[in-house]
Formats: structure tokens, sequence, C-alpha cells
């Protein structure tokens, strides 16, 4: 294959029909920039389902009674040999005051004599979704204190956010699922839209195209320089949308870092490599050059038949 | 050369391009289509070319069966024939000197070579300063130059023109034609489609005159008209 001079051919007409490069390059931005946001915003909520499914926590309050006695004793083993459990802390009684003082204010509890609080376990289960699963486990424990017992709550001694955790991760899969429809759908109109352009092109050519085939150039010695143009475009396009995509990502994710929800732990989609899996630059720059290639060839086909 | 046995084309739904016609062409012939318009010249010569193909009947060029010719090949077959249409059908796009190298370019020619052969051309065919002109900045009469250039720039077999005077005034026709005639002499088939009656009279080849896709006439040195009606134009 004489490379240089396919590559003249296509780089000579894209300059010649510099509106329709323009066109296509900015139809292959724009689907490669929705794609990529797609990408980003995934990873990102996938972080931030994690981030908030680790703060899912059950907590046990605890008779005054029973602490420092072998009852305890038992709770906490049965907490820390429950596999379900990743990890869980004591809070004293000291400890959880010196928090109603710290995000309260001192105020709140200078005038009490003795420390009205219970001491708690805090404990973290692996699988947000089996949280209820693991607290049932432990209602009744003689160690726990379900004093004050309705029947709207009967055992107000083990306490996690139920709904609200059921409700968000609900969320969190809806809009996940709803992403990457709208992925799907974006991905067909880029498809759609390059075929499109390189046809119009070629449309445009198809006279140019005729004389070839009667000057006896073979079907790929007609077809590499639009494969070829389509490659180029295609490239042009993602990496512009790579660009415009990582500058973004960075911005919002030092907004975010910088403001109240940092705990989302935000995090710059990998340009290149990352975690053994391909970044951005990568994903769009091949997905742009080989749409564009494939539309190029695919497009000419029905004026390639003799 | 070429080899027409039963050939009969129509086109949908029921036009006749050509009708039953057998003939031979030899090699290194120069020979005259002529007829009136629709009388199936250009289907002939297309034909040829396998740009079409026949209803019935059997093509040979250069001793190849152009019904049995894989679709892959038909490029190959249509390297070995030069063309020269009525509209020049030259690349727009690209100048006189590029033009002439696609020809070149198709065939996987070496750069060194395509560089030697496409001026040693073009000044050929009077040319040699207008290389690096676009088709549409030279005059009628010299696109019909580059066509023929680039037809013949791989010293083709066979050389098909279909109405190459066509489109331009009789003193540059004059030129064409004596370029085509001196390509001719090198050994190349010639076969012209062509209305320009003062043209086929003073050269006196062979003729074959088409009417409604038949060729009623088939004469060694021929006239455009039948000598029975002698030339009584004015023109």
């Amino acid at each position: 294959m004489r490379l240089s001079f396919f590559l003249g051919e296509a780089l000579g007409s894209l300059k010649r029909n510099w509106v329709m490069t323009m066109a296509a390059v900015l139809t292959v931005f724009t689907s490669m920039a929705i794609l990529g946001s797609v990408l980003v915003t995934d990873k990102n909520l996938n972080q931030g389902t994690t981030a908030l499914k680790n703060r899912v926590e059950i907590r046990m309050f605890l008779k005054d009674a029973v602490l420092g006695t072998p009852t305890q004793q038992a709770l906490e083993t049965m907490i820390a040999h429950d596999s379900q459990v990743k990890r869980f802390e004591f809070v004293s009684k000291e400890a959880a005051l010196q928090w109603v003082k710290d995000n309260m204010g001192s105020e709140v509890v200078q005038f009490l004599n003795t420390n009205p609080l219970p001491a708690s376990y805090n404990v973290y289960v692996k699988n947000a979704g089996q949280i209820e699963q693991v607290a049932t486990r432990y209602y009744n424990n003689p160690a726990i204190d379900e004093g004050g017992a309705t029947a709207d709550k009967p055992h107000p001694g083990v306490t996690f956010a139920k709904e609200t955790v059921r409700k968000m991760l609900g969320t969190i899969n809806l809009i996940e699922k709803g992403m990457w429809g709208i992925t799907a759908i974006f991905a067909l109109a880029a498809l759609l839209l390059i075929s499109t352009t390189v046809r119009l092109s070629i449309f445009a050519r198809r006279r140019e195209i005729e004389i070839m085939r009667l000057v006896g150039a073979t079907n790929w010695f007609i077809r590499w320089p639009f494969v070829l143009e389509g490659f180029v475009t295609g490239l042009a396009g993602s990496l512009l949308a790579t660009a415009g995509i990582w500058v973004l990502n960075l911005a919002i994710v030092s907004w975010i870092k910088t403001s109240g929800i940092g705990y989302l732990h935000p995090v710059d989609y990998p340009i290149i490599w990352g975690g053994g899996r391909p970044g951005l630059l990568v994903i769009l720059g091949g997905l742009g050059a080989v749409l564009g290639g494939v539309g190029g060839g695919f497009a000419l086909r029905r004026y390639l038949r003799v | 050369m070429i080899v027409f046995e039963n050939v009969t084309k129509i086109y949908d739904p029921d036009v006749i391009g050509l009708a039953d016609n057998t003939f031979h062409i030899q090699k290194g012939e120069f020979v005259f289509l002529v007829g009136p318009s629709g009388s199936g010249k250009s289907t002939l010569i297309r034909l040829v070319l396998k740009e079409l193909e026949p209803t019935e009947g059997r093509i040979l060029v250069a001793g190849r069966n152009l019904g049995t010719l894989r679709r892959s090949k038909v490029p190959l077959l249509r390297r070995n024939i030069g063309c020269v249409f009525q509209d020049f059908k030259l690349l727009p796009t690209k100048t006189v000197y590029e033009n002439v190298a696609y020809a070149l370019e198709v065939v996987g020619e070496h750069r060194r070579a395509i560089r030697r052969k496409v001026p040693e051309i073009l000044s050929l065919v009077g040319l040699g300063d207008k290389m690096n002109s676009l088709p549409n900045e030279v005059s009628g009469g010299e696109q019909q130059r580059v066509s023929v250039a680039r037809a013949f720039v791989n010293h083709p077999p066979l050389l098909l023109a279909d109405e190459p005077t066509g489109n331009i005034d009789p003193e540059t026709s004059i030129g064409i034609m004596q370029l085509l005639l001196r390509i001719n002499r090198t050994g190349t088939t010639v076969v012209i489609a062509t209305h320009d009656r003062d043209m086929v009279n003073r050269m006196r080849k062979r003729v074959f005159a088409l009417d409604a896709g038949r060729i009623v006439r088939d004469e060694r040195r021929g006239a455009y008209d039948e000598p029975a009606e002698e030339v009584t134009d004015e023109a």
C-alpha cells in the first residue's frame, strides 16, 4: 500500500472540503463529548455510591448497666465475628458527650451533672443492601437498651437508616441505568451522523469516483483515501472531545473537593491508562478513529458496484 | 482485439441499446462508430468497458471473455483500455499533471517512473507548459488532450473514445484526431464513436454505421454516409 499517496489524497480532500470537514469533526466532537461525559459521570457516580455505602452504619445503644460486664463483652465478640460486618467502633459515653459538645455547642450540655448519653457500637456492614438482615440479628440482645419501644419503633436500641438507604440505592441504580441508556442512544446517533456526513462528502464527489473507476482503480485504491479521511476526521473530533472533557472533569472535581460534598471522593478519569483500564484518550480517540474509518469505507459501498 | 458475438443489450424496461450484433475488430485497427444519437454507439463502448452487461451474446476483449470476467478483475481490464470522453472526465481538483499521474498511481507505478512518464506524454500532446494548471483553467481542446494523455500514458493496447471532439471546435478537433492517429500508429487499437462527419470523411478508416442498435454498414475505408447518397452537406 502506498500510504503516502493515500494520505496525501485524504489530507488534500479534507483541506479542499474544509467546511464539510469542520461539520464532520464537530459531529464527532459532540458525540464523543457526550459519551465521554457519561463515562466520567458514571465513574464518579460509582465512586460516590461506594463512598455513601461505606457511610451506612448500624448504631447499637448499650444499657449503662452492662458497660464493662461480660454481657457487653459477649455483644462485642458477636459483632467482631459477624461475617457481614466490615468494621465497627465503640463509642463510649464520654466520646458521645464530646461529639455533642463539638457538634452542637457546649451550652447544650453544660448544665447536665450526669452524662445521659448511652455508649454505642457503630457497625459498618460490608454490603449496604444487607443492613436490615444484620441489624435484625442484634434485636433483643441483652446488652442493648431497648427502653422506650413503641409499635412504630419496636427496637429503638438498634437503629439504621433503613428507608434512606433503600431509596438512595434505588435512585443511584436508576440513574446508572438511565445514563447507559442515554449513552447507547448517543452512540447510535454518532454512528448515523458520521456515516451521513461521509456519505454527503462522497455524494459530492461521486463523479470523481466514477472517473477513478474508469481509469482502472481497484475498489480499495479508491476506498483507502476515504477511510483515512474518516479516520483523521474521527480522530480530530475525539481528541477535541477528550481535551474538553478532561478540562471539565478537572474543574468539576476541584469544585466538588472544595465544596461541602467532598466525601463523595470525585476522581479524575485517567487520560491514557489507569487502574488496568484504558483512559479517556484511548477510549474516545480509538472509538472516534475506528468509527470514522469504518464509516468512510462503508459509505462508499454503493458507489463501488461495478 | 474486440469480438462481439450476437450481442444484444436491452435497457429496462424494453429500450433497445444494441440488437444482435456480431463483428471483429483486429489488433491495430482504427475504427469509427457513426450513427444518430441513440443508435447504440455509447452502449457499444460501455459494453467493452464492462460498465454494462449484455442482455445476450458474448464479448471478448483481448481474448478475455467479459461474461466470465470476475468483478474484481474489472479494474485490470480497464487499465488495458484507454478512455476518452466527450466531457473529458478529468478530476477537477487535480492538476493536469496529477490527472495523468493518477492513471499511473492506479497501476502501482513507481514514483520515479511517474515523474519521468507524465511530463513526457504531456509534452507529446503539447501541454508541457500547463502541467500545474487545473482542468478548468485550460481550454476545452487542452482538457481533451489531457484526457488523451491520461488514456495513453499506460500504453494500453486498446483506446476507446466516445465523441472526443463533440465539445471542441473543428480546428482543435483536427489536432485531437491527429493525436489519436499517432497513437494508433504505435500499434494501439483505436475505436472512436463520433458525429464528426468531416473527420470521418477525411480520414477514410474503417466505419461501422449504427442505426437503432444494429450495425447497418461495415466499410473498410468508409465515409460518414452511405456511398449511395453522396456527401452533399454545406457545413
